[in-house]
């Protein structure tokens, strides 16, 4: 299976175990956009809010881009700042565009408590608890 | 029978939701294990998901009583068609999709009820049932108390047996149900 793997920067950290585990189970997988440059986004922050505004545009429209290739997109939903099973703003967009294209939506961890709660239920997630053979 | 396991529902449900710490921490004073997991795939509970999880991380079988709530309890009663399991503990229980497509995606409507290998594969089965559940129309677990044969408990302010919005924290009836059988 093609897989995309999205997280917070704050979990960028695990990534690599993740795919290494996921390449020997004979899984294509696809790091985070911005995985390779991770300070992207806060220097683009000195820009001014015009091109900083292009620039995001531009990562969210890549981001639609890259789910459309593969088969799933999986979530590592670590702890981030004290928030259990965190999901950002970017995650979030990428896991709608996984569900509006019909792909495989797994998260690492439960679902978050929060504003999007009762969004992310309606995606219908695969919640794995970490068990990474439920990726099939 | 030395264990007891609570599968929870679908919907993102978990294992310390509503009653089930409460029947956990009363059960383990009294030496009885008993096991509250989150299992994987709790939006749409699905069977491909919970079978294996079932089988292989819980291993369930002969010497276990199972309580299982709303798709949880589902889940047990299709499990029991093929598997031995000690008994089970039916809270807003249903057999149908109830018209749901979130319910006809999980896998337990795709071949038909098997009532003899249900009730012949476990020791006992009993149901709590509360006619204002509304999700759950009275005529369901009526329909498998009267295939199954089960003791039947019912109720008329119990709702779901609780919900992500308004908890149902406590549930002593159930517990002294199960002491009971604990004790025979």
């Amino acid at each position: 299976m093609n897989i995309f793997i999205t997280a917070s920067k704050s979990a960028y950290h695990e990534v690599e175990k993740i795919k290494l585990i996921l390449e020997a189970a004979g899984h294509n997988v696809t790091p985070p956009n911005g995985f390779d440059n991770p300070n992207a986004e806060e220097v683009t922050r000195n820009y001014s809010p015009e091109q900083y505004s292009d620039w995001k545009a531009q990562m969210i429209r890549e981001d639609g881009r890259i789910v459309a290739k593969h088969d799933a997109v999986l979530v590592l939903n670590y702890e981030k700042n004290g928030q259990e099973n965190y999901i950002g703003g970017a995650t979030f967009l990428e896991m709608f565009k996984a569900f509006d294209l019909g792909k495989k939506l797994f998260l690492y961890n439960p679902i978050p408590d929060g504003m999007l709660t009762d969004e992310i239920i309606g995606l219908q997630p695969i919640v794995i608890n970490q068990d990474l053979s439920l990726l099939q | 029978m030395n264990r007891v396991v609570i599968l929870h529902g679908n919907g993102n449900s978990h294992g310390t939701d509503d009653w089930y710490p409460y029947i956990k921490s009363n059960l383990e004073v009294i030496g009885v294990e008993c096991l509250t997991p989150d299992i994987p795939d709790n939006v749409l509970a699905r069977k491909k998901f919970w079978f294996p999880y079932f089988t292989d991380v819980l291993k369930l079988g002969p010497d276990d009583i199972i309580i299982g709530a709303s798709s949880g309890a589902l889940a047990i009663l299709k499990y029991a068609e093929d598997h031995k399991i000690g008994a089970s503990i039916l809270v807003g229980t249903y057999y149908t999709d109830l018209g749901y497509e979130d319910e006809r995606t999980s896998g337990y409507f795709e071949t038909p009820w098997n009532w003899e290998k249900i009730k012949a594969n476990q020791k006992w089965t009993v149901i709590f049932a509360s006619t204002d559940d509304p999700y759950i129309p009275i005529s369901e677990p009526k329909f498998i108390r009267d295939q199954l044969g089960s003791e039947y408990f019912e109720f008329s302010d119990r709702g779901h047996f609780g919900s992500h919005k308004n908890p149902t924290l406590e549930f002593p009836e159930l517990l002294e149900f199960l002491k009971s059988k604990l004790n025979d």
